[in-house]
Order: structure tokens, then sequence, then C-alpha cells
């Protein structure tokens, strides 16, 4: 019990680290899968999509976990980074929701 | 299967976020060292005193927007000639499930509030748009808060309904804005969307009772309930944001009740940015809102067919032996 409770920032740091991990792996597959898309007809497209079916929207999750972690477990850490990185993360959030919306009208 | 998990998973985030969003409206189980919040009780910051009122509350008012999005799009269906079985069970199950839950969310709302009045008095006070600290607090059914001089212009009113409904008691005494000088939130924005709320409450009540009436006595609805539903599909949202613009507004200038002020915890993002962002959110918003409700409705106008794909036709059937 005291080998966890004094290592706790290290623990938390590794399990970031393995959502972040995981974020990559997975949703980097979906991502990597809908910019080829572009070079596909209209059948092929329909493929792609399918392989990355039901699992994409679960997969951005893991990054949400990442987040999460961070304001949890580094509160401190969390406020400075989105604080200095805001516009680069505003972006990118909302390059998610068209991503989303971009998946769901084919 | 998979409808319930998603039902179930979702109501698990709501709880979530409910606990997080209520433990900043009225904080409990910690303790300050050194202007940092340390917990000290974790049931006590899960079962804060507003969380279980305002858990029921969203949930209730997720299902009453669910409720009548159903009924009006089916009704849209079904004046537009598509009379199937499957849209009149539809139509039934969203008239029905709004006709039980208003009231019980009209109870609860109430019920909600009482517990507003008891650990939020500046929030009651602004809703109400009440001044002064006084009994025989009238019901301002609407008003013209005006914050400069304090007291409301052109009020309609009925003469000791807020005191009736927050103290039981014609007598009973309301909090008033004179006590939270400097420390109250913006009297008109709460004021109004606290009347779109109850207001939209009171026009479900009306339409669901009057179509499940209706139901029950005929079998169908006339023409013209069909077109109040219509016009109520998208109630339940609008009474749901109006709802939580009462709640958020009505906490400041408090980030935690009593703890924080938004302004102490405003970070050192330069405007500019915020408002870049937020212009880019509200814009492709609107594009989406704009696009899935003409989807929502083009499909719903179109029928099964459409939206299903062509039915195959039956086997042939067999002859039966000579």
């Amino acid at each position: 019990m005291a080998l966890i409770t004094d290592n706790l920032p290290l623990i938390f740091a590794a399990l970031m680290a393995v959502s972040i991990l995981a974020y990559v792996i997975l949703d980097g597959y979906d991502l990597g899968v809908g910019m080829l898309m572009a070079r596909g007809n209209r059948a092929e497209r329909d493929r792609m999509i399918s392989t990355i079916g039901p699992f994409w929207d679960a997969n951005e999750t893991w990054l949400v976990l990442g987040i999460g972690l961070l304001l949890v477990a580094f509160p401190a850490a969390h406020g400075l980074i989105l604080t200095q990185l805001y516009l680069p993360v505003a972006l990118m959030l909302l390059g998610l929701t068209l991503r989303g919306v971009a998946s769901s009208s084919g | 299967m998979a409808t319930f998990l998603v039902a179930f998973g979702t109501t698990m985030s709501a709880f979530w976020i409910l606990v997080l969003n209520s433990w900043m409206h009225t904080p409990a189980g910690f303790e300050l060292r050194d202007g940092v919040a340390h917990a000290t009780d974790w049931w006590a910051i899960i079962f804060n005193p507003s969380m279980p009122y305002r858990l029921a509350h969203m949930l209730l008012a997720s299902g009453l927007t669910c409720a009548f999005l159903i009924a009006g799009l089916s009704a849209w269906r079904w004046l537009r000639g598509d009379q199937g079985r499957d849209v009149a069970i539809a139509l039934r199950l969203g008239v029905t499930l709004g006709a039980v839950l208003i009231p019980v969310q009209i109870l609860v709302g109430d019920l909600h509030g009482l517990n507003t009045l008891e650990h939020q008095p500046a929030k009651v006070a602004a809703m109400e748009g009440n001044w002064e600290t006084r009994g025989n607090v009238p019901l301002v059914l609407f008003a013209i808060p005006n914050e400069r001089e304090r007291r409301n212009d052109y009020a309609i009113e009925i003469p000791n309904g807020a005191s009736l409904i927050l103290k039981h008691h014609a007598e009973g005494v309301v909090p008033g804005l004179n006590q939270f000088e400097g420390k109250h939130p913006p009297v008109a924005p709460v004021f109004y969307a606290f009347r779109v709320m109850v207001g939209m409450g009171m026009a479900m009540l009306a339409i669901s009772w009057l179509g499940s009436f209706y139901l029950w006595r005929r079998g169908t609805l006339p023409k013209l309930v069909m077109w109040g539903l219509v016009a109520m599909t998208f109630s339940g949202w609008i009474a749901t944001l109006a709802g939580w613009y009462v709640t958020e507004i009505g906490r400041q200038p408090w980030l935690v009740t009593g703890v924080l002020t938004t302004a102490q915890a405003a970070s050192a993002v330069p405007a500019a940015m915020i408002g870049t962002s937020l212009a880019m959110y509200l814009a492709i918003y609107v594009v989406l809102l704009v696009a899935y409700i003409s989807v929502l409705f083009h499909l719903a106008g179109k029928g099964n067919s459409a939206v299903l794909g062509p039915v195959p036709a039956p086997p042939p059937r067999l002859q039966p032996a000579e």
C-alpha cells in the first residue's frame, strides 16, 4: 500500500503515457484510414469506413482519458499547458468535431 | 442490448457530471488549507446538498426532450400522410411519456427550487426578480427587471405567489437581491431564462395532457393537436437549455459558491483567443444544427421505405397439393 501511495505521481504519469499511447495507436489507425480515403473510389471508401466502423468514436476516448488524468493528477500542469497552448488545443478539438461529422456523413 | 448499454453509459455519465457540477453549486466534504481545497469526505462530496435534486431534474428533462422529439416527428410524419402502425406507436409513446413525466418534473422542479432557496438564496432572488427581502412577495409572471433602479418595470404579478411557492405561506419572507449587494448574478438573464423554462413546462403539460385525453377518448388526435405537437418538437431542448442558463448564470459571481469566484479562476489567455475559439465553435455548431434538423425532418417526411430501403417482395406462396 505504501509502495503505491509513495509513488502516485509516477503511477499516474505511467497511466497517462499508456492512455496516450493507446490513443495514438488506435485512433491513429482510424485517422490514417480517413486520410487515405481521398484516394479511393466509392466502393473502396465504403469498405474503408466499414473497417473502422464502430470503433473510431470509442478510440477518441483514450485521448479524453489522458487529458482527464492530466487534470486529476497534475492540475497545475493541466492549467499551465492548456493556457499556453490554448489555440492549438482549440483547433484540435474543432478538428475532432469535424472528423466525427465527416465520418457520419460519409 | 446495445440500446440499453448506451442508455446506461449515458446515465452514468450524467450522474458524474451532475455530481461535479452540483459540488460547484453546493460544495461539501472539503477543507481549505492555504487556499487549496482538500477532500475530507467523499460521500459528502458526491452526495452534496443539491445533487439529488439536480440529477433528478436533469434526467427528467432528458426524458421530456426525447418524448417531445419523438411525438413531434411522429406527428409530422402523420400529417404528411405516413400513417402506418409504427408512426402511431411512436406518437402514442411520445405523448404518453411526456404526459407522465411533466407533472413529475414540475414537482421535482419545485423541490429543487426549495433546495436552492436554502443553499443559494441569491439565485432564487434573481429568478423571482425580488429586489427587497420581505414577506408577501408576488409571483412575477412577466416584467422587465431594471437593475439600475432595482425594481421591475411593467410587472404582471400574482399577489403572494412567490411567498406561497417558496415558503408555503403568504407572509413567508423571500430573500431579496438587496441582501447580496455585489454578490448576486445579473438579474435579467436569470429572470427571463427561468420564465422560458417554466413557460415551456406549462406548454408541455397542456399539450401532452390534451393529447393523452384525445388518445384515451378517441384513439386519435385532431389535426390542431398534431400541429401543436410538431411545434413542440424542440420544446424539451429549449426548456433544458433555459434551465441550464438559470442555474449556471444564477451561480455567478461564484464558480464554486462561497469558495472561488469566476473572476479569481479566470486564466490569462488573451480575450481575443477566447473570442476566436468561441466564434469558431458557434459557427460550426450552427451549421451542424441546421444540417441535423433538416436531415431529421427530411427523413421523417420521406417515410420508412426511403430510410430502410425497399421491402423485398414476399416469397411466392406454395400451391396446395392437388
